[in-house]
């Protein structure tokens, strides 16, 4: 632990040698790169909810944008959907903390997963999806300084972002920024001091296009939602426990009388991982469905035999101990086993339902568009490529999605007291906690967009020059 | 329009530091001071009698001093290893070449006359590809970025310094800087001029102002800021802060910061 810490320090006093080079950088003048074509800023706003962009717009934020509904990866955590949407490569698993299935170990378990946060997000050892943005936080505190006063950490660090966006945009037609205060203030303070972050955004953005030589564009795009209300929180563990699934810190290497189970337990998210080494998941996830801190649980079942070469895998859900299957083809193909027991969803599968067999089968657009707008929205995408996404190493074999009003409890740092984060949260499969938004003053959108889909819209996002 | 209203405060913050290491002490609390002058100084040469003046500023690029060191003397710090002969002094920042900026340079002194210090500096950079990228983090992000190609600079620059008096030291540099590279919004010629006021509350002991106007005219910009200095015989330590203010009405932090071992 105190090599850890140690090493910390020493990483966090190396990266404070960046600041006088980059001042050095800082005092080149440097001339504008086409000064009258636009230059396309792309800001990724943490925790950008649906819910408060649209009240922002209801005070006259972000009016000249196009936005269009974001649906964002589940589960909903930042570095793995900011590695997911920018294709970035992967991380072990869905947070910093992971259970390495290979070694049948935890990795970046407690207060040195916790303090890998702020190193491992731009100190030193910059994940590759942080390092792709221009523009991430304004010194070594700015996560600290971010949770600890949001919104006073806020001016200083709008004023680094626009500095650095003005300065790289005379060189470069694409510029990618990154803020964070939005997410903490919606953790800790409530959604309508997000929705008042937002319209200061907005103020400050029109300030800058005002003063800037040059056209600079705008385009906000987002991680994950935000559920705004407030939180209980649960741990996983416990759950396990009351359900009669023993929770182990490693499985068995043999498959064992009891059932079992690994639960990560790492940030304050509305979601938890679990891993059982590919065992017992229908019985887990149909007992864990059951505890009434759950809302659903999934979980991947077999690959599905004589498929023809479909690539087609098989999934489930389980409500209130109550199993919904579906299969999903490599082509994205749906088919929605027994179609009328999924009633919960909202939604009327009737148009692609089969009479004889009772099921639904959707080509990957129709299960898009059927799907988004309900509680639940893009529910079979979402959790089949949780388990698929290369974006997590080692995936889950079980997750369990809360309800908007309960969070897992998180790791709570010893001699620290109770983490004051109870405001809303994400993570889970929930409307509320999965719609953010992506918005732009340059480009048309369509009513709704995945997540997966920017980097293919915006090339920038994926490292393209 | 813009303001620098923090400026007090720096100010208030610097004499604490600075009384926090002893400012107001009696002298023989304090480190080893530089030696006294001999006796037998004209008394209108403060720099016979009194800090001898810094050689090189803090602000990058920009800020530059009308002193060399006297012959044979040679300093190795982070922002400037050097040896001076005569009057000419051979230097090299080694912080920037660190971080994959090489650099080398050589000043001239040209004139010392009683108060007055003149000298003339060349320096060339070769700043590579994506030079922005070339760091531990990702926290410091700057306005700079060079994506497609590396760029040279060649600045010159015309240096006074004034001893005012025994404590007060002042110094301007007016600079050209050619700027060198494959991108067309890289190749510039800027100027820009810069001055410095430094008090000495003790020969140990200074503390700084810094301003200027620089990168005019392809992207004019203004800095002001605040440093202090320790020196003994064989260390000289300053740092400071400095605001950048860019063309685009935006503003950055600058941190400065410098340690040196002194031969002479």
């Amino acid at each position: 632990m105190r090599r850890a810490v140690h090493l910390g320090l020493a990483l966090l006093a190396l990266a404070g040698c960046d600041a006088p080079y980059q001042g050095f950088l800082d005092a080149i003048p440097t001339g504008e790169t086409s000064p009258d074509e636009p230059a396309e800023v792309f800001l990724g706003i943490d925790g950008l909810s649906r819910q408060a962009f649209d009240r922002a717009r209801a005070r006259g934020a972000f009016a000249d944008y196009a936005a269009a509904d974001l649906i964002t990866p589940f589960p909903g955590t930042s570095d793995y959907s900011w590695t997911r949407t920018m294709r970035a490569g992967s991380i072990g698993g869905y947070e910093l903390q992971y259970f390495d299935n290979a070694h049948n170990s935890m990795v970046n378990g407690g207060l040195e997963g916790f303090a890998d946060h702020p190193l491992r997000e731009g100190i030193a050892g910059t994940l590759p999806c942080y390092a792709r943005f221009d523009f991430l936080g304004d010194d070594e505190t700015w996560m600290l300084a971010s949770y600890l006063d949001a919104a006073a950490a806020f001016r200083t660090t709008l004023d680094a972002m626009f500095d650095t966006i003005a300065g790289r945009a005379r060189t470069k037609r694409r510029v990618l920024a990154y803020l964070l205060n939005v997410d903490a203030m919606s953790h800790l303070g409530d959604l309508d001091q997000a929705v008042e972050m937002l319209v200061e955004l907005d103020r400050r953005i029109r300030a800058f296009q005002g003063a800037s030589r040059r056209p600079i564009h705008f385009t906000v795009f987002s991680d994950h939602g935000n559920a705004h209300v407030r939180s209980r929180t649960v741990d996983p563990r416990v759950i396990l426990a009351d359900i009669g699934v023993a929770s182990v810190d490693a499985l068995s290497a043999e498959a064992p009388s009891r059932l079992e189970a690994v639960a990560v337990v790492h940030t304050r998210v509305s979601y938890a991982a679990l891993h059982t080494g590919g065992r017992d998941v229908a019985a887990i996830a149909a007992r864990t469905s059951t505890h009434p801190d759950v809302d659903l649980a999934v979980g991947k079942l077999s690959d599905v035999e004589a498929d023809a070469g479909r690539g087609r895998q098989r999934f489930g859900v389980w409500r209130a101990g109550r199993a919904h299957t579906f299969t999903r083809d490599a082509d994205g193909t749906v088919t929605v086993e027994a179609a009328a027991s999924w009633d919960w969803l909202g939604v009327d599968l009737g148009p692609w339902s089969d009479p004889t067999t009772g099921d639904a089968t959707l080509a990957d657009r129709d299960a898009f568009e059927a799907t988004r707008e309900g509680p639940y929205p893009d529910i079979f995408y979402r959790v089949a490529t949780a388990f698929s996404d290369p974006a997590a190493q080692y995936p889950a074999d079980v997750f369990l999605s809360f309800a908007d009003d309960v969070a897992v409890v998180g790791y709570v740092v010893p001699g620290a007291g109770e983490i004051r984060a109870a405001a809303g949260f994400h993570g889970s499969l929930t409307r509320g906690a999965t719609l953010s938004v992506v918005a732009s003053q340059s480009f048309p959108l369509p009513p709704a967009v995945r997540s997966d889909d920017l980097a293919d819209m915006f090339p920038a996002m994926r490292g393209a020059p | 329009m813009r303001s620098f209203s923090s400026s007090p405060s720096l100010l208030t913050l610097a004499a604490a530091l600075l009384g926090a290491v002893g400012w107001s002490r009696p002298a023989a609390a304090s480190p080893p001071v530089v030696e006294a002058p001999p006796p037998a100084a004209k008394p209108e040469d403060p720099g016979a009698d009194g800090p001898s003046p810094a050689v090189y500023g803090l602000y990058p690029l920009w800020e530059h001093t009308g002193a060399v060191d006297a012959h044979g003397a040679a300093r190795i710090g982070l922002r400037r290893a050097q040896v001076t002969l005569w009057r000419l002094a051979l230097g090299t920042d080694p912080y920037m070449d660190l971080y994959g900026t090489f650099n080398a340079g050589l000043k001239v002194g040209l004139l010392r006359e009683g108060r007055l210090r003149l000298a003339l500096q060349l320096y060339t950079y070769r700043v590579p590809t994506a030079a922005e990228t070339r760091a531990i983090g990702n926290l410091h992000a700057g306005a700079f970025s060079n994506p497609y190609s590396p760029m040279s600079l060649l600045p010159v620059s015309m240096a006074a310094t004034w001893l005012a008096a025994r404590s007060l030291h002042v110094h301007a540099a007016a600079t050209w800087l050619p700027t060198l590279s494959e991108t067309p919004a890289l190749q510039t010629n800027t100027g820009g001029v810069t001055a410095w006021v430094e008090w000495f509350a003790s020969p140990t002991r200074s503390v700084r102002l810094h301003a200027g106007t620089e990168g005019w005219p392809a992207a004019p910009a203004e800095h002001v800021g605040l440093s202090i200095g320790l020196r003994s015989k064989y260390v000289a330590l300053q740092g400071g802060y400095a605001r950048r203010f860019a063309p685009e009405g935006t503003s950055a932090n600058t941190f400065m910061f410098d340690g040196a071992l002194l031969f002479q």
